[in-house]
């Protein structure tokens, strides 16, 4: 189906992403959906995770209040739409402080597929809306960011 | 319309120091041809090809101008891919990166009741 209310014209972007890890399909759902567990690693090198706020079963849940070292903080959270234990995980992904669900949504496949060698991670994450997407800066810098600052910067 | 091969090219255009250099001296204005490859000391087929990889890429447009052609940056292709895909793509990949040193500390998953997802 096309999105005809698509005022930017933009199609819907989705970002995939897989690693294979050496552990067992229980211990990566439990990192996943286990506050405790969930607490403990999630979120990007350099960040922490102060907080959370995981209810994850179809309809519940989750929040999570990351920190940086330097200060930088972000609050990330959503609803889980599909919870099949060991095997797949859906949610929605939005940025709203309060943790009020807000229009600018996207959603977060994650699933795991057993090896002979561990266990495939896949994380897909695509937008729900086209016009706008939700923002994905957690204050890192790249050289595409460093980049395009300048480039702003000179115009 | 982006389509994710538009992106791809977009990234694989910017994947090019040269590349780069010309994104930021089109940052100052537009420039011919001749314009842009003189500080780099390039041939003009050099330039041209790589010219062409960024047009391609949606990065800069070309427009005639008498007899010469001049080229000037078009950012919305820049922003757009720096805004999500790029940082998307990022967040998730060091994720997983924190996920897989996490699963090397071999810690067993808790053992409190947690399959409530029946």
């Amino acid at each position: 189906m096309t999105m005809t209310a698509n005022p930017e014209g933009q199609r819907d972007r989705i970002v995939g992403v897989r690693r294979r890890i050496r552990a067992t399909r229980a211990f990566l759902f439990a990192a996943w959906t286990d506050p405790a567990c969930f607490v403990r690693w999630f979120g990007p090198k350099a960040w922490t995770v102060e907080r959370c706020e995981i209810d994850a079963r179809p309809g519940g849940t989750w929040r999570a209040w990351l920190k940086r070292g330097d200060g930088a903080s972000v609050c990330i959270g959503g609803v889980y739409t599909e919870v099949e234990p060991e095997r797949r995980i859906v949610f929605t992904w939005d940025n709203d402080e309060r943790g009020r669900p807000t229009e600018i949504m996207s959603l977060v496949t994650v699933e795991f597929a057993e090896m002979a060698d561990g266990v495939e991670v896949s994380i897909t994450h695509r937008e729900l809306s086209t016009g706008q997407a939700v923002d994905m800066d957690v204050g890192w810098n790249s050289t595409l960011d460093s980049l395009a600052a300048y480039v702003s910067a000179e115009l | 319309v982006r389509s994710p091969e538009t992106l791809d090219a977009t990234f694989a255009a910017l994947a090019d120091s040269t590349r780069r250099a010309i994104l930021a001296r089109l940052a100052r204005g537009e420039a011919t041809v001749n314009e842009l490859a003189r500080p780099f000391r390039l041939a003009l087929p050099t330039i041209s090809k790589h010219l062409a990889v960024l047009e391609r890429a949606h990065l800069i447009g070309k427009r005639k101008d008498a007899s010469r052609r001049r080229c000037s940056l078009r950012t919305a292709s820049l922003r757009e891919a720096s805004s999500w895909i790029q940082k998307c793509t990022l967040f998730w990949e060091s994720t997983l990166d924190s996920l897989d040193e996490f699963a090397a500390h071999g810690e067993a998953p808790p053992s409190r009741e947690h399959r409530s997802g029946r």
